[in-house]
């Protein structure tokens, strides 16, 4: 798949995580990490131009152990941006799964269309 | 780890990024580490999921020197209609297009998108007094389609600041429709599961007829508001409405905030009316299982009897 649409499925997904909580960086990342491959896919580029945006904002926390963590929240116009994103993407998505099941939903199904006709083809 | 550091930092002066944003970059990275490391994940295991340095750089150094405002939607012209007449109406049937239609400072109706239209498969029209906009209808689903229709079309229709609008009939599936700071006569909307939000605006009579679709009002002067909901919500903020509303819904909820009117009238199932400062001159409710539950301060009209329930709750706060 190409970059462009992998960079979008990881920005929708950052921008789920945030619409919830405030996030610190290495927590976006490991609860990414849980569902989809980040290693190839650079999140903390995509927080960054979230940030610079405006869809998000920065602040800093001292943690009891080590340096400051920076945190990152949501704004009103990056939960809007959110909002359209998921239209978007629900949009995208609802025609992938329509085409997807255009034979059946189970594989079984599809697979008996598939045997009917291939053994059609063979006999004739 | 440290190597991460170097290369990165290496990597980014390379693409020749600022020396104050390859600190904070280097600073934010070494914050992700060391938190990754109190949270007992190895070096490895961390710096696996950061990706290559080369690609991080390249991504950092697109985000860096991209301009924010290219990314902002830009709005296409599409079409200018120049009024002459003090009063038109408005037909437009978009199944799939998000729609705002806002006030102009010309008097004329100027549509805009905020990409460029195939012509084929739209009508703009002005003749007779009447506007009539078509799009396509969301046809089966091919992958080009998908790609190219279905990224979120956004039309804006600018509205005459002289000539008055008595009469807007708009048709959609999915799309979502704005009204900001608009004056418009009768308002008829049908749709299906987009969203319907007016704000600071004076409208007559509204008939809203969707299943899954939420209207929200803020701000607003209406005569009348007819809604008729299978699952969708009513939210009206500091509105008034001079006449009547009705409001009739299986699951739809009302929540009413600081509104007024001259009468209310609710027939629902499940959906339940919550209602703050809501002072309606007459009012009458009815639901199977839906609460009604209202917070005033002042008194009202609301009452048990005039709320006909079979399992709901009734509850007045003051």
């Amino acid at each position: 798949m190409n970059t462009q649409f992998k960079r979008g499925i990881l920005e929708i997904c950052v921008l789920a995580l945030l619409a919830e909580n405030d996030q610190y960086g290495y927590a976006i990342i490991h609860a990414l990490s849980q569902h989809i491959d980040v290693g190839e896919n650079t999140v903390y580029p995509i927080l960054r131009r979230l940030t610079k945006e405006g869809y998000t904002e920065t602040y800093l926390t001292e943690s009891k152990a080590g340096a400051p963590r920076k945190y990152y929240t949501m704004t009103k116009l990056g939960f809007a941006h959110y909002m359209k994103q998921r239209d978007e993407w629900s949009a995208f998505l609802a025609g992938v799964y329509q085409i997807l099941n255009r034979g059946g939903k189970k594989h079984e199904d599809l697979y008996r269309r598939f045997k009917a006709r291939t053994e059609k083809t063979t006999t004739e | 780890m440290k190597t991460f550091i170097v290369d990165l930092k290496r990597a980014l002066k390379k693409r020749q990024l600022s020396d104050s944003t390859i600190e904070e970059i280097v600073r934010d990275y070494d914050e992700m580490i060391h938190t990754g490391l109190e949270e007992g994940m190895s070096e490895e295991e961390i710096l696996k999921k950061f990706g290559s340095v080369e690609h991080v750089a390249e991504e950092l150094a697109r985000v860096e020197t991209s301009d924010p405002k290219a990314n902002a939607d830009e709005e296409t012209f599409i079409k200018r209609f120049d009024l002459t007449e003090d009063t038109y109406c408005i037909e437009v049937k978009l199944p799939t297009e998000n729609v705002t239609y806002q006030q102009g400072e010309d008097n004329a109706i100027v549509i805009t998108a905020n990409r460029a239209l195939d012509e084929k498969d739209y009508t703009f029209r002005y003749a007779n007094h009447r506007l009539t906009i078509i799009g396509p209808r969301a046809k089966g689903f091919g992958l080009f389609n998908l790609l190219t229709r279905h990224l979120h079309t956004a039309i804006t229709i600018t509205l005459p600041s002289k000539a008055t609008c008595e009469r807007l009939h708009h048709k959609a599936t999915n799309g979502h429709l704005t009204f900001k700071a608009v004056t418009i006569g009768d308002v008829r909307i049908n749709n299906v599961n987009g969203d319907v939000a007016a704000t600071q605006s004076t409208l007559n009579d509204i008939v809203y007829a969707t299943v899954n679709g939420d209207l929200m009002i803020e701000d607003t002067t209406v005569n009348s508001l007819t809604t008729n909901a299978v699952n969708g919500d009513v939210m009206l903020t500091k509105t008034t409405i001079k006449g009547a509303m009705h409001h009739e819904t299986v699951s739809g909820d009302a929540m009413l905030k600081q509104v007024t009117c001259a009468s209310f009238d609710m027939s629902a199932v499940s959906g339940d009316l919550t209602a703050e400062e809501f002072y309606p001159e007459s009012y009458k409710a009815h639901t199977v299982s839906g609460d009604v539950l209202v917070k005033n301060r002042k008194d009202h009209a609301i009452t048990k009897e005039n709320t006909r329930t079979l399992s709901g709750e009734f509850r007045v706060d003051a």
